[in-house]
């Protein structure tokens, strides 16, 4: 049997291994009550063979918080053409974000409580946050380029306050309350989206 | 019946708490550091509190929560209504500055204890009953038109003020400026409940 070393195919396998543990026991027990023998117990693995693949906790979790955030807010990139109506958009998008959150509602738990504690993932985090501030502020400033949108809207200032309602209304809703129904949450939402943007619902007279 | 040592040390231990929670955040705090700030002997503590979860939630008793201003008249108009949303932003953009550290406190056990977590997701539905209080009667005399129900209207404006301030006071490295922080918070409000002059609400 081939020695096991990070890089063979069985590291890959361990690795893969503690990643799943790891993630299971930080959704059950927190980011600070989680041991590295709770993870290495519950991977059926020695403690020796986590420090092959990781230096710590903290590590570990940072590839688990890359990957989640990859699939939050990579999921954000909208099928439809960037010259789609704005309303069709921003529903797409608002559900697209709902539905991945849901999905990683408990790591998300974690991941907030490890950056109210710690600078580093606090980090991450942010940076990730502008990232998708500034796609917000580069759409609206499309559509503030084609007519949809007012001109003189601050649209730096709007993807800001529009970024901060929909991810803390998921945090509220998936994390501490009780979940809504996704598609009228996304249709109430983007209701908001488009009152904030000044842009009338799809269907509403012109005079409403 | 509670004698007045008893209420005087239980008292001494929810300000050496509010304190040190602040200063440490909930998991870097231990009983002792409370009882040591408190100035009582360490196993006193447990005459009064069953553990540091007990302790955070009577702390939290004491803060002040709820929508500034929800008890007030529903104003009669765009311009009265966006002063009376100054003044409520205002005044809830100090209490939080002020009570930042105590919050991030809060929200670390919140995150890590199914006790805090259930308590605080209490206080948010209270906060956002309060905001509803407030917003239903502008929405009833037509100065306010958010298209969606008030209960939902209200858990977004709630939702995007705790997120706002927590970015800007909490987690930011440079805190911004107070009256920045209300003129953003009041032009959201405002657009989202599109609580705007009649000329422009049309456009």
């Amino acid at each position: 049997m081939a020695e096991e070393s990070a890089r063979t195919r069985q590291g890959l396998r361990t690795r893969g291994a503690l990643l799943r543990a790891g993630r299971q026991v930080l959704e059950q027990r927190g980011y600070h009550q989680t041991r590295i023998a709770d993870i290495t117990k519950q991977a059926n693995t020695s403690v020796g063979a986590f420090y092959l693949h990781f230096s710590g906790k903290y590590e570990l979790f940072r590839q688990l918080l890359i990957d989640v955030e990859d699939e939050v807010y990579g999921e954000l990139t909208p099928r439809l053409a960037a010259t789609a109506d704005p309303r069709d958009r921003i529903a797409e998008t608002n559900r697209l974000y709902l539905q991945a959150f849901r999905r990683n509602a408990q790591l998300w738990r974690v991941i907030e409580e490890a950056s109210l504690s710690d600078p580093e993932p606090s980090r991450v985090l942010s940076e990730r946050l502008r990232l998708y501030r500034s796609r917000t502020e580069r759409a609206i400033a499309r559509w503030q380029a084609a007519g949809d949108v007012d001109p003189d809207l601050d649209a730096t200032l709007a993807a800001e306050m529009l970024g901060s309602m929909t991810e803390r209304c998921a945090y509220h809703w998936f994390v501490f309350g009780d979940p809504p129904d996704l598609e009228a949450a996304t249709e109430q939402l983007t209701t908001l989206w488009l009152n904030m943007l000044g842009v009338r619902p799809a269907g509403s007279p012109a005079s409403a | 019946m509670r004698d007045s040592q008893t209420g005087t040390a239980r008292g001494a231990l929810l300000d050496a708490a509010a304190r040190v929670f602040s200063d440490k955040g909930f998991y870097g705090t231990r009983i002792t550091d409370i009882t040591s700030a408190a100035g009582v002997a360490a196993g006193s503590f447990y005459t009064h509190f069953e553990s540091k979860e007990e302790i955070l939630g009577a702390v939290l008793d004491d803060l002040d929560v709820g929508f500034p201003g929800d008890d007030l008249a529903p104003a009669t108009g765009p311009d009265a209504a966006e002063a009376w949303l100054r003044a409520g932003l205002t005044e809830a953009v100090a209490r939080f500055v002020d009570q930042a550290r105590m919050w991030r406190a809060v929200q670390q056990a919140a995150l890590g204890t199914d006790q805090i977590r259930v308590r605080v997701g209490a206080g948010q539905a209270a906060l956002v009953d309060g905001v509803a209080r407030a917003v239903g009667p502008l929405v009833d005399a037509g100065v306010a038109a958010p298209r969606t129900p008030t209960e939902f209207v209200s858990r977004a404006l709630v939702a995007m003020t705790e997120e706002c301030l927590s970015q800007w006071f909490l987690l930011q490295e440079e805190p911004i400026d107070l009256e920045v922080a209300v003129d953003r918070l009041v032009w959201a409000w405002v657009r989202l409940l599109r609580l705007l002059p009649a000329d422009v609400a049309r456009g």
